[in-house]
C-alpha cells in the first residue's frame, strides 16, 4: 500500500481544488491523441480524428477527457485505496478494452503537463514531485487487475 | 533519417529562441533531480543534493542545467544530424559517465514540464507533439553508441 505523507495528502487536494475539470478534462485527451497518435486506435467510435483541427474540436474526445477527469477524483478521495478504487475500471480497461497500460502512462504525462501549463511556476519541483507520485500510484491501480 | 515538417521545425526554433537557458535549465536539471531523486547518484562531486531547497540553490546543479540547454541547442541549430552531432556525447554518457539511457528521457519530461510552465497556452497540442518527437530524437541519438 502507497504510504502518504500530510503534506503529499494536501498537496495533491490543492492541486485538485484548482482544476476545472471542465477545461483541463478536454485538453487532456486532445494532448494523447495528438502526441501519441497511435491511441487513437481505440477511439474507432469517435468520428472525425484525422487532423490535430478535427482533433480539437471533436465533441467526443473533450467529453472523454471530462469523464476520465471524473474518474480521477475517485483517487483523489481514496488515496489510501486506490487498488480496490480502480479494480473494476482497471479490468474493464483489460478486459474489455483491450487497452496497452503502457497508454496509462502516455495519459499521466499529459494530465502533468496540461497541468503544468495551467499552472505554470505554481506547479513547483516539490508540488510536481508528489503529484507525479500521486499519478503513478493511479497508473499502478490501473495496471492492477492485468495478468 | 528524421523527417521534420516546417511546423516541427519551426515550433521547435521558436521555443529555443523564447527559453531563457539559464533559468529554464537549472529549473529542469532541478526538477529532475528532485522528481527522481535516484538521478542525484551521478551528481556525488555536486555537494549539498540532500532536500529540494538544498538542489534548487545549489550553482553547480544551476550551471549543469545550462550546459545541458547548451548542447541541445547544437540539436536545434542541425536538426537533420542529430545522431551525428550527439555520437561522442553518446559514448562519454555510456563509457565514462556509466549513466543508465532510461534517465534520459526522465530529464526530457522535466524539461517539457518546464517549457508547458514557461509558454502556458502556447505550449499547445501541436507544439507539445513537435517538442516530444525532438526530444525522442535527441534521446535516441544519445543512446546510439550504448551497446
Amino acid at each position: 500500500m502507497v504510504k502518504w505523507t500530510e503534506l503529499e495528502r494536501s498537496t495533491v487536494k490543492a492541486i485538485w481544488e484548482k482544476i476545472d475539470i471542465d477545461e483541463i478534462g478536454s485538453q487532456i485527451w486532445a494532448r494523447v491523441l495528438i502526441v501519441y497518435p497511435w491511441t487513437e486506435r481505440y477511439f474507432g467510435s469517435f468520428g472525425d480524428l484525422f487532423t490535430i483541427t478535427a482533433i480539437l474540436k471533436n465533441d467526443k474526445v473533450a467529453a472523454h477527457g471530462r469523464m476520465v477527469l471524473k474518474a480521477l477524483d475517485k483517487a483523489v478521495n481514496n488515496m489510501d485505496n486506490m487498488k480496490r478504487t480502480y479494480a473494476d475500471l482497471s479490468r474493464l480497461h483489460f478486459q474489455k478494452l483491450e487497452v496497452d497500460p503502457d497508454s496509462f502512462r502516455l495519459l499521466a504525462d499529459c494530465i502533468t503537463i496540461t497541468i503544468a501549463c495551467k499552472f505554470k511556476s505554481a506547479l513547483s519541483p516539490q508540488s510536481q514531485a508528489i503529484w507525479q507520485k500521486f499519478i503513478s500510484a493511479v497508473v499502478d491501480a490501473m495496471s492492477s487487475q492485468y495478468r | 533519417m528524421v523527417v521534420w515538417t516546417d511546423f516541427e521545425r519551426t515550433a521547435i526554433q521558436d521555443i529555443f529562441s523564447k527559453i531563457d537557458y539559464a533559468v529554464v535549465g537549472q529549473a529542469a536539471f532541478s526538477r529532475c533531480l528532485i522528481v527522481y531523486p535516484w538521478t542525484k547518484r551521478y551528481f556525488g562531486g555536486f555537494g549539498n543534493l540532500y532536500n529540494a531547497a538544498a538542489i534548487t540553490s545549489n550553482p553547480r546543479v544551476a550551471s549543469h542545467g545550462k550546459v545541458i540547454m547548451e548542447a541541445l541547442e547544437k540539436a536545434v541549430k542541425d536538426m537533420d544530424n542529430i545522431k551525428a552531432t550527439y555520437a561522442e556525447l553518446s559514448a562519454l554518457h555510456s563509457e565514462k559517465l556509466q549513466v543508465d539511457p532510461d534517465n534520459f528521457m526522465l530529464l526530457g519530461h522535466c524539461l517539457t514540464i518546464v517549457v508547458a510552465s514557461q509558454l502556458g497556452k502556447a505550449f499547445t497540442p501541436e507544439v507539445h507533439a513537435a517538442f516530444q518527437k525532438f526530444l525522442a530524437v535527441v534521446v535516441s541519438s544519445l543512446r546510439k553508441q550504448y551497446y
